[in-house]
């Protein structure tokens, strides 16, 4: 996907505005840049450039995220712009407003994938939209947002859901709109998947784009990735661990907040906290959310999909 | 537990009772409505009753209070009075409300 348009440093005319075109997290993507994982479809434009210099922020990070213990991520907050380090990648700089991000020097997919998670994030959180770290799959025309924090099997779960003929709207990081109607805004159409994953699953149409030693890229081909228009929520499942049977219960809707909250990402400002909470309370009042504790196993995945996807059928049926 | 007011305490010179302005409030519909205090990220849930307690936290008096939710309930239980004044203990002790004078005090 290439030839879309450059646009440097200038303000989109109106927030408002839709354009149509490659397009992720519902904005419409302006860049010489070439990508992989994008879906047409309308946004407001936003343009992706190669930075030209490396920001030198002073002070400590404003936030950071960890992997495993160790600072994957900081970010540096210049009064609504951010300097964003994401290791390996290197320096993004992302101004929401305009909104633009320029991006480190480009290899490939792998630095897709960065510009696709954090960056974008804080572009649609200023928006008013929630980041929360979830997968997303569309079943029957309605958002099923899986979330969890890493290590419950999101990504598996939702390849589980493609195996089935189910669409992946986001694997990772999913864009959830509260109003008018809550939906998600899909993400790029890619999985980073665990080898011994990808070799438990049969996932139509995908191609393999890059590899690590422990995860393999792939892209969904453009019939299976479809577009990027919003996709109303259908349900929110909460994935817990635990061994034994796997039971699929309804919350209340006071109940999931505290989940919600903690796995959103929000910026440390009362005005954003305050944001964020009205979001997430605005969710838990409209959508119907769900537990679901389980083991880890691939044979359980198939009985699982069908569960997930029966019981949200059943509840929209008179 | 410490209640702010006496229970029993039916004059309309009390202290006044007042939403704190670092907590949010969304309502949620049926389910009534969830609280999230912005210097402690703590979250209450808050059922029916509770919900409309909240609303009507704008530098009420407990008997005024009281009035109000008896019109709001329609048949309210006779413990109305006392429940009220516990709740607003609870509140108040995780710091949800702020408590004003009253004049008669």
């Amino acid at each position: 996907m290439s030839g879309v348009q450059v646009v440097t440093g200038e303000r989109a005319s109106s927030a408002a505005e839709e354009m149509a075109g490659p397009a992720c997290y519902g904005y419409s993507i302006r860049s010489s840049l070439e990508f992989c994982a994008l879906r047409p479809g309308p946004g407001t434009p936003l343009a992706v450039t190669e930075a030209d210099d490396e920001p030198n922020p002073s002070g400590p990070p404003s936030g950071e995220w960890f992997d495993q213990g160790a600072p994957f991520a900081r970010l540096w907050d210049h009064n609504g712009t951010y300097s964003l380090w994401i290791d390996p990648l290197g320096w993004f700089s992302v101004d929401p407003g305009a909104p633009t991000i320029k991006a480190p020097s480009w290899v490939g997919p792998r630095r897709e994938v960065g510009l696709w998670g954090l960056p974008m994030a804080l572009c649609f959180l200023e928006r008013g939209d929630l980041p929360l770290h979830a997968a997303a799959v569309e079943v029957e025309g309605r958002a099923i947002v899986l979330a969890a924090p890493g290590r419950h099997g999101k990504t598996t779960l939702a390849g589980a859901f493609v195996q089935a003929g189910h669409r992946l709207l986001s694997e990772d990081l999913t864009c959830l709109r509260a109003a008018p109607e809550p939906a998600v805004l899909p993400g790029p159409a890619l999985m980073r998947l665990r080898r011994d994953v990808i070799e438990h699953l049969v996932l139509p149409g995908v191609e393999v784009v890059a590899e690590t030693p422990d995860r393999v890229l792939v892209t969904l081909s453009e019939t299976g990735r479809g577009g990027a228009g919003a996709v109303p929520v259908g349900a929110v499942v909460f994935l817990k661990l635990r061994e034994g049977e796997t039971a699929l219960t309804r919350r209340s809707p006071a109940t999931v907040v505290p989940d919600l909250w903690g796995l959103s990402m929000k910026r440390p400002t009362d005005s954003a906290r305050r944001r964020c909470f009205q979001t997430i309370a605005a969710l838990a009042g409209s959508v119907p959310m769900w537990d679901l504790r389980r083991r880890l196993s691939f044979s359980d995945l198939p009985s699982i999909v069908e569960r997930i996807v029966n019981t949200c059928r059943e509840r929209r049926e008179p | 537990m410490n209640l702010p007011v006496p229970a029993t305490e039916k004059t309309d010179s009390g202290p006044r009772f007042r939403r704190h302005l670092r907590v949010e409030y969304r309502a949620l519909g049926d389910e009534g409505g969830v609280l999230l205090h912005l210097d402690t990220a703590a979250y209450h849930g808050l059922n029916q009753v509770g919900a409309r307690i909240w609303e009507l936290l704008d530098g009420v008096t407990l008997v005024e209070l009281v009035s109000r939710l008896e019109e709001y309930l329609g048949d309210p239980p006779s413990t109305l009075a006392d429940d009220v004044a516990e709740f607003l203990a609870r509140l108040a002790e995780r710091g949800l409300i702020l408590l004003e004078p009253g004049t008669g005090s």
